[in-house]
């Protein structure tokens, strides 16, 4: 053992790449968590969630710190996982004749890129759908009267395409968070062997769970605009 | 212990050498008694091979009894076969049904490249052990046996992870061909017993470099090397290596 | 003419006078010298390691992918040392009493004494090395008796502890790599040594990967190659265990020591058929627990649940009832055999029970799980029986080897400059070693004793500056690549492994368990007829300049071939019983081992005379002065 303690040599190492992908991957779960808290007045009506959203919009620096944030999150995770994934399929040069799975483990973990190429195109239509959109023109308007953002989104959502692929893209998002759920624990190395897999028999639920939450939203959109008429 | 006989197609991989291409042969293996151990089924092949002055099947073996880390193939899609915590050679027939078909693979990953059929070159191991996995005693330094007490739980903690015969099946099965579970179960048997402590930081970084740089895989939690580990051990380990990890990243001992 | 150098004064200051009178490597000049090691098990892997730490120039080769696969790693019960952390009575003394006499008065005192005296110090180092030994709750070291010992003196790693000794000296051997003291060659097979100016300068390799031989040329070469015990072959050895390397040395003027003493281990799992390889050794340690019986009734097809408790026959509780199921190997290997060969067998057969009934019912299963639970499981993946609830069946197998290349007390060959250490020498264990001291023995001659003796050597022969073009090493390599040419030129219709089945059968059959004067005749004409069948008709497909497993097989069973013939002739020659050697001639009148010591104290060791002449037998007489020879006795 002579290598002495590099800081390069530690940055560049997997186990710091597996560690980036999940911190940053936890900040932007917390993120979506908040998000969809506040998504949740969509349930009160359109003054509580556009007072919400302007009051987010009020912040100034603040938010452009989270924004900031949330951004730099999102860059890591999307290269540290990509490096690991290029880096994995690079370690078996010849595919197996025969494979298939053997342990028991969360249905999230083999489907991580897949759900993560999901979102990703999901977080880019999602900007320019909603946060980009001008939200007194005409996607605010229901009943003819402008509903601001609350209207951007009901009116978004009476498209029943569009509420598909909500509902589609949500559901990778509970999925991929059910494995960022099952692995963090091994990636942060703190729990025991029993906490664990505890936490992996949970992460699937975990996982429905956020997926439905999300789910709620375009259904009411959907049941709000179509069968009560707005 | 009744003692019946089977007949299987085997479907093996066969690649003269490293630089060469591989691919499926297909043999029958007749008459196989269920008592017999896989390893003495590919025996009982290679014997009707040479009869007909044919080369054998490569594989490697040695001690036959499940400690040596010599022996192990990809059987239908699994290291070592479909018996859990059991290594090729003492796989029995008796755990296959008579007309089954097995696949026959080397176990694959970049850094195990192909010698011949199905055996690998594994010296990637011994590099990443090379890297950190010993404690640094020189013969006739060491004080009593009995002068650094260590909890009995420690040391059957140690001792698990310290089963690892370092077969490379937990590679073979990682979608990732990851060495984790081997690299951890060094490092973790060295983090449990205080003669370890001094050297705990390099250690765990030195280690995981030399498994870096070998072209290993990262551990994306699949889980898949703890359910082919003959010695059955555990990913728990992985928790525990980095957390040493993290460990070295903040503290200097 | 034989010179152990054995050194003056008395027993227990041998050792530290020896040590204080060899001679010294200033430590600027140890990296001018080369050392070769052949093999990385116990010996290898532990000499590798600390010659390197002195900071000699090492070399060390393996036939396996990997110095940690030798075949220490199946080691399973335990390590003696004198600790006597039990305080029940432990001493140097008494281990090394203990080994002479379990060795049934055919070792050196002078090497057994030392062996006992490191034994302490072995676990001191294992334990530093991070080896993670089995502890009581206070946090300190667990023993347990073991082989028939009455004092608890082995320690453990649960049944695995071959493999954490093996794995801590395989680390220190690859701490040396990184440092860049060792040198490692992996998948080598050693082909020749190369002899010149009278003492050994190098040796010649195959490239087990490409076929390439290899010259490597040193200063002094290290064997520690294991034992013999495939010449059987059907073993509890790996199954690539030989005797090429050892018997590459015989060929060139290396004595060759004891033969026939070969070790039948008791506790094995019994043949099952013409088709298996190899035979799987259950750990000692079960007979603590374990009751060994058979049914009173030849024949008996009932299943050992059905026979009532009347009709059992606890042979040895009967028959030693002071050490009962606890005695030595040799003894209880024989006494499986009688009462197989009386008909009283596992259903008439070739296998006794070893029940685990009482113990349970005794200590509880959770107890009996703890202590054998992993090779409970063991026995269950092979049989397909589950000993929890049926006897397990036993039967004794083939399992270590006493003989082997003669050293002196430096642990040197009759070749200067070539040293042999663990299995593949003969010096500690007579003529049966006791359990637990296998491990020992290899781990004091790498760790303890060649770092020494090594240097003394150097010191006196100086460098040996032979050149790799040397007109000895170019022999040696022609040779060996003769051998393979000829080897591959057969062509015939035989399989190696038919042809080394027919040797193992007949060795098993007239120089096993039980030999006699004219079984061995019989084997001594049998022999050279399999050896030519073998030259005449083998098949070995393939070419040699590749990885051709064959061919490597091929090689060995051909050594195999001309060593049996030795044995066969050590164990003719030896008209006594001891230990693992049981003529039948020689026994007393209730069917134990009769030694002769007015004609048999001694080493036999022999001298190759070439390939046509009849191999000399010369003798190293051993003295007793510390401990005076009895008659053994377990009763």
């Amino acid at each position: 053992m002579n290598d002495s303690f590099s800081w390069k040599t530690v940055l560049a190492s997997t186990i710091l790449r597996e560690l980036t992908a999940a911190i940053s991957g936890l900040v932007l779960v917390l993120f979506i968590f908040g998000h969809l808290a506040g998504n949740f007045l969509l349930f009160l009506g359109p003054d509580a969630f556009n007072g919400y959203a302007e009051r987010l919009q009020s912040l100034g620096p603040l938010l452009w710190l989270a924004r900031l944030v949330i951004l730099t999150a999102a860059v890591l995770h999307v290269s540290a996982t990509i490096s690991l994934k290029l880096r994995n399929r690079a370690s078996r040069d010849t595919a197996y004749a025969v494979t298939r799975r053997n342990a028991d483990r969360p249905l999230g973990t083999p489907t991580m890129i897949y759900t993560g190429i999901i979102i990703a195109c999901f977080v880019i239509l999602h900007i320019s759908d909603f946060t980009l959109a001008d939200k007194t023109g005409p996607r605010s308007i229901i009943g003819g009267q402008s509903l601001g953002l609350y209207g951007v989104v009901l009116n978004g959502f009476a498209n029943p395409l569009r509420a598909v692929a909500y509902i589609v893209a949500v559901w990778a998002v509970g999925l991929h968070f059910s494995h960022l759920f099952s692995s963090l624990w091994v990636t942060l190395g703190v729990l025991s062997d029993r906490a664990t897999r505890a936490m992996n028999r949970l992460a699937l639920a975990v996982g429905v769970l956020v997926a439905l939450g999300f789910t709620a939203i375009p259904v009411f959109a959907l049941i709000k605009m179509r069968l009560l008429g707005g | 212990m009744a003692v019946g006989t089977i007949s299987l197609t085997l479907k093996v991989w066969r690649q003269a050498g490293p630089d060469q291409p591989g691919r499926f042969e297909t043999y029958r293996a007749e008459n196989i008694p269920t008592d017999v151990s896989f390893l003495e089924m590919l025996d009982i092949v290679n014997d009707g091979l040479e009869r007909e002055g044919k080369e054998p099947i490569a594989f490697d073996h040695d001690c036959r009894e499940g400690i040596c880390g010599s022996c192990g193939a990809v059987v239908n899609g699994r290291p070592h076969g479909p018996r859990r915590a059991t290594t090729l050679c003492q796989l029995h027939m008796r755990e296959f049904r008579d007309g089954e078909t097995l696949v026959i693979e080397p176990f694959r990953a970049k850094a195990f490249p192909v010698v011949k059929d199905l055996v690998v070159d594994r010296s990637a191991f011994d590099r990443i052990i090379q890297a950190g996995g010993y404690v640094s005693v020189r013969t006739g330094q060491a004080p009593d046996a009995n002068a650094i007490p260590v909890p009995k739980h420690r040391a059957e903690r140690a001792m698990d992870a310290a089963q690892c015969i370092g077969c490379g099946a937990c590679v073979a099965a990682c979608p990732n061909a990851s060495a984790s579970l081997f690299t951890a179960a060094k490092i973790v048997q060295f983090a449990m017993l205080p003669q370890g402590h001094p050297e705990r930081v390099r250690r765990v970084v030195a280690m995981v470099e030399a498994m870096d740089r070998e072209g290993f895989g990262s551990c994306s939690k699949h889980y898949e090397c703890e359910a082919a580990c003959p010695k059955e051990i555990k990913v728990e380990n992985i928790t525990l290596m980095n957390r040493e990890y993290l460990r070295a990243m903040v503290r200097e001992d | 003419m034989l010179d152990a150098r054995v050194p003056e004064g008395p027993l227990p200051e041998k050792w530290t006078r020896c040590q204080f009178e060899m001679k010294l490597v200033n430590p600027a000049n140890r990296r001018k010298f080369t050392v070769i090691v052949v093999g990385t098990g116990l010996a290898g892997s532990s000499a590798s390691a600390s010659l390197a730490e002195l900071g000699y120039n090492v070399k060390t080769f393996c036939l396996n992918d990997t110095p940690r696969r030798a075949h220490s790693i199946a080691a399973q019960g335990g390590i003696n040392a004198a600790k006597n952390y039990r305080n029940d009575g432990d001493s140097v003394y008494r281990l090394f009493y203990d080994t002479i006499k379990g060795g049934d008065y055919r070792s050196r005192e002078a090497n057994v004494y030392r062996l006992a005296e490191i034994s302490v110090k072995i676990i001191d180092h294992c334990v530093a090395q991070g080896v993670p030994f089995a502890r009581e709750y206070g946090g300190l070291l667990d023993n347990r008796s073991f082989g028939g010992a009455q004092v608890s003196r082995t320690f453990y790693a649960r049944g695995q502890t071959g493999q954490q000794l093996l794995l801590g000296a395989y680390g220190a051997l690859m701490k040396e790599v990184k440092a860049g003291r060792v040198t490692l060659f992996p998948r080598r097979e050693m082909m020749d040594l190369i002899v010149a100016g009278g003492r050994a300068v190098g040796i010649i390799a195959r490239n087990l990967v490409t076929g390439a031989l290899e010259t490597h040329m040193a200063d002094a070469v290290v064997l520690a190659s294991g034992g013999y015990g495939n010449v059987f072959f059907l073993s509890t050895n790996g199954r690539s265990c030989n005797v090429s390397a050892a018997w590459r040395c015989y060929q060139r003027g290396a004595f060759f020591a004891n033969p026939c003493f070969t070790q039948i281990h008791p506790t094995c799992i019994p043949v099952h058929g013409d088709l298996q390889s190899k035979l799987t050794l259950m750990s000692e340690s079960l007979r603590n627990d374990g009751r060994i019986w058979v049914s009173c009734k030849p024949g008996d097809t009932r299943r050992p649940n059905d026979i009532p408790e009347e009709e059992r026959y606890y042979y040895l509780e009967e028959r030693y009832p002071s050490f009962g199921n606890l005695v030595p190997r040799d003894v209880a290997s024989r006494n499986a055999k009688m009462v197989c060969d009386a008909g009283l067998g596992v259903r008439g057969g070739n296998a006794v029970y070893l029940d685990f009934r009482d113990a349970i019912a005794r200590e509880g299963v959770a107890v009996i799980r703890e202590r054998y639970g992993n090779l409970f499981d063991m026995y269950e993946r092979i049989t397909g029986s589950d000993p929890y609830k049926e006897p397990m069946t036993i039967f004794p197998a083939i399992h270590y080897t006493m003989g082997g290349l003669w050293v002196d007390y430096h642990l040197m060959s009759t070749i200067p400059g070539l040293f042999v250490l663990g299995e593949a020498n003969f010096s500690d264990h007579g003529a049966n070693r006791l359990g637990a001291s296998a491990l020992m023995q290899g781990l004091a001659d790498g760790y303890f004793i060649i770092p020494y003796t090594m240097g003394h050597y150097l010191a006196s022969a100086g460098p040996a500056k032979v050149a790799a073009d040397a007109p000895e090493a170019r022999e040696a390599a022609d040779a060996a690549e003769n051998r393979i040419r000829k080897l591959m030129s057969i062509r015939g219709k035989r399989t190696v492994n038919e042809l080394h089945r027919r040797l193992g059968l007949l060795l098993w059959d007239k120089c096993g368990m039980a030999r006699n004067e004219q079984g061995l005749r019989e084997a001594l004409e049998e022999i050279p007829a399999i050896r030519e069948e073998f030259w005449k008709n083998v098949n070995i497909p393939g070419e040699p300049g590749t990885f051709n497993q064959v061919l490597e097989r091929a090689m060995r069973v051909a050594d195999f071939m001309e060593f049996a013939e030795l044995m066969v002739r050590d164990a003719l020659e030896r008209r006594e019983s001891c230990g693992g050697h049981f003529r039948e001639e020689f026994q007393t009148e209730d069917g134990e081992a009769l030694r002769d010591d007015e004609h048999f104290a001694h080493v036999a060791a022999w001298e190759y005379n070439g390939p046509d002449a009849a191999p000399r037998r010369h003798v190293e007489p051993l003295v007793f002065e510390a401990v005076k020879p009895s008659q053994r006795s377990y009763k």
